[in-house]
């Protein structure tokens, strides 16, 4: 790993860094500690459940999607086509939005983000960029029968079925914060949350929740707050490979 | 006082805080039911068949008079009964808000039943349910909506079922009074003032003058007496300011009619009244990674923007100067360390990155090598600075820039702002990153030995990592990159890791810094010691009317870059170039225990007549505990040539403070203290 860290190298365009560390060193996502909070139990069925799907890779690609080569090159990496306004593409393990008109966020495995840094550098070339976002913010999912009512009370865009299909995503306001709204299934909802307003989003969201029965999930089974390097290794080989 | 059932919840809300209702004076001489029984349940006086006729007190209230009253409200029929009290609320009653609905061109008729105008017919497509069509009740406002709401859903081309409306137990009602002036034994024109718009100071006497003096339609009563010309739009007293013109002329309301209103409307929204913007949610409040630490070691918090910072960390017993002072001589004399999390910062990439950072900035970018830092000052057109920070290169087509913790949004917005609309050519995107990274700074002479124990692969030798200079290499186990930058003019460095990893090496650096007594400081202690050095904070020290030259750092101004900058014109306007302008400076103040308040005024001549000739205001002062005295920057008409001469500053409480114009920079001038 050192030699792509290096800095001595002259053709250093962009300085590219494997952020998470080999050796065990604890995680803490934006939510670690509200996510742990469970709450009193509850005599009605939820119709909220709300759950952290922490600690994932976060990358944040800009680029020219007219360009041929750009939608060629972020395919070969990702696998996945370059998504057109206001939706996304998905994958076993990446998920890519369209965020802005020259915009788009990947988000997959929290162990995968050199390594899918890394390949979208060698598959592009040209005026684009890469950036790791991934200690930025975090993923919140909503769900159940309830949370396009908490939506309605939370975001001024329209939910609605007719406006919000499924597979849609808009980033939007959200009370007095912003997010990345994305419908994953009739009654599933992610939001991106920036870490420093994970708090505030979170703490709207039980409020917005309470009138409906509310159930916290333990953050996502996939995710470990801790992980240890050699998981790390071999998964990054997997998808290398 | 009121002419209605719902001021009584007004009044027990007011005892249900604590507080003492010293009566309910109700003008309906019968009202009976569900709130006059609950009132006597509660205690509450209830004198009905009154009115409040006069206030007394002078410049807050401290009495009622009160007066019997017909069963109209038209006279009254006896006096002698006064009320101790402090406050008065009065209620007529609910007024249909028509605003919205006259702006389609519907004109507001009256309705008695409802003692008040409700809209009329509309040629445009709407609907009016709830309180705006004259239904005051929870039951009947729900059953409104959901009725209409369905035939809008219908009319719209939309199938629609019948909704259960939520069932609603609501105690039976009086029927309110129609009362729009308490009547007092004197006649309107002779009695104490009663005010009917209380935004533009409107009378009953002022109205009844109106039509006396032949205003009768009710928009010329309207402009002859300002009513509803207030931001209310008239909404507290227009209806009464009508019934008082109708009856001064002996006429009915719907006779008088009602002013119509145009556009726009004030409203009041839901938000305020039923909305979760309150409390804890009022607004948002942004934590850096390290935060649950800041908590637990009992630091106090400022609100810098939206984000709360460590103000500064007080020890049991402490008091806040003898806190800033402990942590301030710490880090001089060993290590200091102060979360950094909140510094915008904007990752930069494309081939045109560096030219676009030479555009934005005012001093040169074109040699910045890979691996190196450097200051710089941005500047609007106008030439007056608005934000500065340390840029780092990256790599030959990438940057980290940092931007002041509140400057942030508004630096990305304006680097978009040029990108897009100016130079949309140059090849480079901007991403924020500054919640991505946490950032800890430690200073002082101990910060090299304490990053040493906890790094293995970045030299830390003084002739290889030198002073702005940024090296990639792990701590504490995390993949890090380390600055070497300042702010406080100490050896420093600025550990950036990603912020899942940020509590963790945070909490390294204290395992293995107690030895050096490694102590946390906040934004006080941080701006401390940045006075120290004269180094300024944009917003602070700057105020938008300050160009670089002002500052004394023309060294951060490249003129001769071959692409102009944003603020190179600007700052070569007539009134830039003058003499005499206010120059940022050093003060010591004589008595050097005096801390200058920051706002004072400087003076040339205490004893001139006022209003006196002022130099310029005292931008930041502070106690420095280093130094043994205080400290000051401020503003002084021609100030960097009147070094060593001596100004006075006048302050509000009448004492004299004298003051001797000096360097900003108060400590290590050569700046060897960071060079080590």
């Amino acid at each position: 790993m050192s030699d792509l860290n290096s800095l001595t190298d002259q053709a250093t365009l962009v300085a590219t860094m494997d952020q998470n560390p080999t050796q065990d060193v604890p995680a803490r996502s934006p939510l670690h500690q509200q996510s742990q909070v469970s709450l009193a139990s509850l005599n009605v069925e939820p119709g909220i459940t709300l759950w952290e799907e922490a600690l994932k890779t976060h990358l944040v690609i800009r680029g020219d999607a007219a360009d041929d080569a750009f939608q060629k090159g972020v395919k070969a990496a990702t696998g996945l086509a370059v998504p057109t306004q206001l939706s996304s593409a998905q994958n076993e393990h990446w998920t890519l939005s369209w965020i802005s008109p020259d915009e788009w966020l990947l988000v997959g495995p929290g162990t995968e983000a050199f390594t899918m840094e890394l390949a979208l550098h060698e598959q592009l070339s040209g005026h684009y960029s890469v950036v790791n976002a991934s200690g930025g913010q975090t993923l919140v999912r909503l769900s159940g029968e309830k949370a396009r009512a908490v939506l309605m009370k939370s975001c001024p865009y329209d939910v609605h079925d007719r406006n919000f299909p499924v597979g849609k995503v808009v980033t939007t306001v959200f009370a007095k914060s912003q997010t990345t709204l994305r419908r994953l299934d009739e009654n599933d909802w992610e939001l991106v949350v920036r870490r420093s307003f994970a708090d505030y989003v979170w703490r709207w969201l039980l409020d917005a929740s309470h009138e409906f029965g509310l159930r916290i999930a333990a953050p996502s089974a996939s995710q470990k707050q801790f992980s240890t390097a050699s998981e790390k290794r071999s998964s990054a080989s997997a998808v290398a490979g | 006082m009121t002419t209605n059932d719902h001021a009584y919840r007004t009044a027990f809300d007011w005892q249900d805080a604590g507080r003492e209702v010293a009566a309910i004076v109700d003008t309906r001489q019968d009202a009976n039911g569900y709130y006059q029984d609950e009132a006597r349940r509660r205690g509450i006086t209830l004198i009905q068949g009154y009115g409040v006729m006069e206030a007394r007190g002078s410049k807050r209230v401290q009495r009622a008079i009160l007066a019997k009253l017909d069963a109209k409200g038209d006279r009254v029929t006896d006096t002698g009964l006064a009320l101790d009290c402090d406050t008065i609320a009065s209620s007529g009653g609910w007024s249909p808000v028509v605003h919205l609905s006259c702006h389609t061109g519907s004109r507001p008729v009256w309705r008695d039943d409802v003692i008040g105008f409700v809209p009329g017919e509309t040629t445009q497509k709407q609907l009016v349910a709830g309180a705006v069509a004259g239904h005051f009740r929870l039951a009947d406002c729900l059953s409104d909506g959901a009725e209409l709401g369905a035939k809008a859903a219908a009319l719209a081309g939309f199938p629609t079922e019948a909704v259960a409306t939520p069932k609603i137990t609501e105690p039976q009602e009086a029927k309110a009074m129609a009362l729009f002036c308490i009547p007092h034994t004197k006649p309107n024109s002779r009695a104490p003032k009663q005010f009917v718009d209380f935004q533009t100071d409107v009378t009953a006497a002022g109205i009844e003058l109106a039509t006396r003096e032949g205003f009768e339609s009710i928009e010329h009563v309207k402009r002859y007496t300002a009513m509803g010309f207030g931001t209310d739009q008239g909404k507290l007293g227009n209806i009464n300011g009508m019934a008082i013109a109708a009856k001064s002329m002996n006429k009915s309301i719907p006779e008088t009619g009602t002013t119509i209103f145009r556009p726009n409307y004030t409203p009041v929204t839901f938000g305020a009244i039923a909305g979760r913007h309150c409390r804890d949610l009022f607004d948002p409040m942004r934590y850096s990674a390290m935060h649950e630490w800041h908590v637990k070691h009992g630091a106090k918090f400022e609100d810098v923007g939206q984000w709360k910072r460590p103000w500064y960390f007080p020890k049991p017993g402490e008091t806040m100067q003898q806190a800033l002072d402990r942590e301030c001589t710490a880090t001089r004399e060993s290590i200091g360390i102060l979360d950094a999390s909140t510094l915008g910062k904007i990752d930069i990439q494309g081939k045109d990155a560096r030219e676009f950072l030479g555009r934005v900035y005012t001093n040169a970018w074109a040699k910045l090598g890979v691996g190196k830092c450097r200051y710089g000052l941005m500047c609007k057109e106008d030439g007056m600075v608005f934000d500065d920070g340390v840029t780092s290169c990256l790599g030959e087509n990438h940057f980290l820039m940092t931007t002041t913790t509140g400057g942030a949004a508004g630096v990305l917005e304006w680097l978009e702002f040029y990108h897009q609309t100016e130079w949309p050519t140059l090849e480079v995107y901007f991403n924020t990153v500054t919640d991505h990274w946490a950032t800890m700074a430690i200073a002082g002479p101990n910060a090299r030995k304490l990053l040493a124990e906890l790094t293995d692969d970045i030299d830390l030798d003084k002739d290889s990592f030198k002073f702005m200079d940024w090296r990639q290499g792990t701590v504490a186990g995390v993949p890090a990159r380390v600055f070497r930058i300042s702010f406080t003019g100490e050896l420093s460095y600025e550990i950036n890791v990603q912020a899942n990893y940020g509590l963790h090496v945070w909490e390294k650096l204290f395992e293995h810094g107690e030895k050096y007594n490694l102590t946390p400081y906040g934004t006080e202690t941080m701006h401390i010691l940045r006075a120290e050095k004269g180094f300024i904070i944009a917003g602070q020290d700057t105020d938008g009317s300050v160009h670089p030259y002002d500052l004394g750092l023309s060294w951060a101004v490249k003129e001769d870059k071959p692409f102009s900058f944003i603020g190179k014109r600007g700052m070569k306007r007539e009134d830039c170039l003058r003499p005499n302008r206010k120059q940022l400076v050093g003060l010591k103040t004589l008595d050097p225990k005096r801390v200058l308040p920051e706002g004072a005024q400087a003076v040339d001549d205490p004893n001139q007549p006022k209003p006196m000739r002022m130099l310029g205001h005292i931008t930041s002062s502070y106690y420095s505990a280093n130094l043994g005295h205080s400290i000051a920057m401020g503003m002084i008409r021609n100030g960097h040539n009147r070094m060593g001469e001596r100004v006075f500053y006048p302050l509000s409480d009448g004492s004299v403070v004298e003051a001797e114009i000096c360097s900003t920079i108060f400590l290590d001038p050569k700046g060897k203290r960071q060079n080590v």
